[in-house]
């Protein structure tokens, strides 16, 4: 039998599961409704204003990087199979099988400086940067 | 170290044809071959499920409980076991309160999302035994992709929620395992340097074969032996990617309450829950995989899940023990933890090992 239709297999079986749980839930549970029982939970505080709130801009510079470092390893994983390969071959040596690859992630991690210099994984301005207002 | 001709897709039995020919299942054609794989996925499921319903309810109490000095479960069954039927009883039938303001489907989906994402990456984990139910020639690959899954569900979860600590906490579990993810696969990455294959069964077939040989032992060419240092990036990098001490900082029940689970009720809250316990079993599952030799160890190879499960649970415990003793880090720290540090050293380990390898080559 296939694999992927195991792994398929599996994923039905994971879909099962949970929803079977929630209709066991849905057979057992009691429903009481009460006013502002269903109030968002602020810590027993009387919630305020919305939570469609802004938040730090950080985790949207991370989210950025992560991009190019996933794709990364994507392109990285089918030269780690064949590696072995290429250097048990007679006509590549260590150079050819390993300068491109040692080249690819020198220029990601220039590009990765850059971004630590800019200070894209940084969370907090140190108490220096900000006295020397520096942006971020 | 590995010879060329990669194992063709179907040299190990898996456990769909095992229990077909147990059953006589096969003899029924296509439909017999689908009950059994179906029934195979079934068992690999339910194993899983009894693992985490051991425990959450059950072993987490009892080893924190030793760590802090106290006494814990202990009233139901022998030492307390029957605690995890009780505790399973007792939060299904709990009520289900909806925040009024929640983004319906999306509150709704966001604990299938993670509990059966995390479920998916078992089927490609060789249990020992026996017990493997898909062998694909992508399998590393596959159980790092589907194991990232979870971070949409986290994030829908703290969306949806409409809830600020919520939100907080889905924003920190993103932005936690986007940072964690890079040094996790780029360290597995020099694992497969090693195996030049990503087939599971392969890279476990791989350390088996023995490194020193003592004469009454053989030390095996485990990965964690091989490559210490990517053994302990791996398992760091991996409690940060299940959100444990000292990185949970998305549940921080001292700063933002439980994080992207605190509008979540009844059978939504055991559905994340479980889908935690589930990752860090997969967590646990992945590491014994590719650093701790699979289901190898001594004695016969029938035993092979005893194991197995003897690692997943070493990992688990391991977390436990540094839920007990290691504070947790800021956020701001994590951010850089991660970004600063292991990024970085997973890559020279990365070129290192290259390095290495072919010059011993």
């Amino acid at each position: 039998m296939n694999d992927w239709i195991a792994i398929g297999a599996l994923a039905l079986v994971g879909l099962l599961i949970p929803l079977g749980m929630m209709a066991v839930s849905f057979l057992l549970r009691p429903s009481v409704p009460e006013t502002s029982k269903r109030a968002t939970y602020e810590s027993g505080e009387v919630p305020t204003g919305g939570t469609r709130i802004r938040f730090n801009i950080q985790y949207y510079m991370v989210a950025l990087l992560f991009l190019v470092f996933d794709i990364e390893t994507v392109l990285l994983f089918p030269w780690a199979v064949v590696y072995q390969d290429a250097l048990a071959a007679e006509e590549y040596g260590i150079v050819h099988a390993l300068g491109p690859m040692i080249a690819f992630v020198v220029i990601l991690l220039i590009g990765f400086a850059w971004a630590w210099r800019t200070g894209a994984v940084q969370w907090a301005r140190t108490p220096e940067q900000v006295e020397a207002g520096a942006d971020r | 170290m590995i010879e060329g001709t990669p194992l063709q897709a179907g040299d190990t039995v898996l456990l769909p044809e095992r229990i077909g020919d147990l059953t006589g299942l096969d003899q029924f054609g296509l439909a017999g071959e689908l009950l059994a794989t179906f029934l195979a996925a079934f068992l690999v499921g339910n194993l899983m499920l009894a693992m985490t319903g051991v425990a959450g309810p059950w072993a987490k109490r009892k080893i924190t409980a030793a760590f802090t000095d106290r006494i814990a479960v202990n009233r139901l069954g022998p030492a307390g076991l029957f605690i995890i039927v009780a505790d399973a009883v007792r939060l299904l039938s709990k009520e289900l309160i909806v925040p009024e303001n929640a983004d319906r489907p999306a509150y709704d989906l966001a604990p299938i999302v993670v509990a059966s994402s995390a479920l998916l990456g078992f089927a490609v984990i060789p249990m020992g035994s026996g017990i493997h139910l898909a062998d694909p020639e992508v399998g590393l690959v596959f159980t790092f992709a589907v194991a990232g899954i979870a971070s949409v569900g986290l994030v829908m979860a703290g969306y949806s929620s409409a809830n600020k600590y919520s939100l907080l906490g889905g924003l920190r579990a993103v932005a936690q395992n986007v940072a964690y993810e890079i040094p996790l696969i780029v360290t597995g990455m020099s694992v497969v340097i090693f195996t030049g294959t990503l087939q599971m069964s392969e890279i476990v077939a791989v350390q088996n074969e023995p490194l020193v040989d003592l004469g009454l032992v053989a030390i095996p060419q485990w990965f964690a032996i091989v490559n210490p240092f990517a053994f302990v990036l791996f398992l760091v990098a991996n409690f940060a990617e299940v959100g444990r001490n000292p990185f949970d900082t998305p549940e921080a029940p001292t700063e933002i309450v439980a994080g992207y689970q605190t509008e979540y009720s009844s059978v939504y809250f055991v559905l994340i829950y479980l889908g935690e316990f589930l990752h860090i079993f997969l967590g646990g599952a992945i590491i014994a995989t590719i650093f701790l030799g699979g289901p190898a160890g001594p004695g016969p190879e029938a035993i092979g899940i005893v194991w197995f499960l003897v690692k997943i649970w070493g990992v688990f415990l391991l977390t436990q023990w540094l839920r007990s003793a290691v504070p947790r880090v800021r956020i701001d720290q994590l951010i850089e933890i991660g970004w600063k540090g292991l990024l970085v050293l997973s890559f020279a380990n990365l070129v290192l090992t290259a390095v290495i390898v072919g010059l011993i080559a």
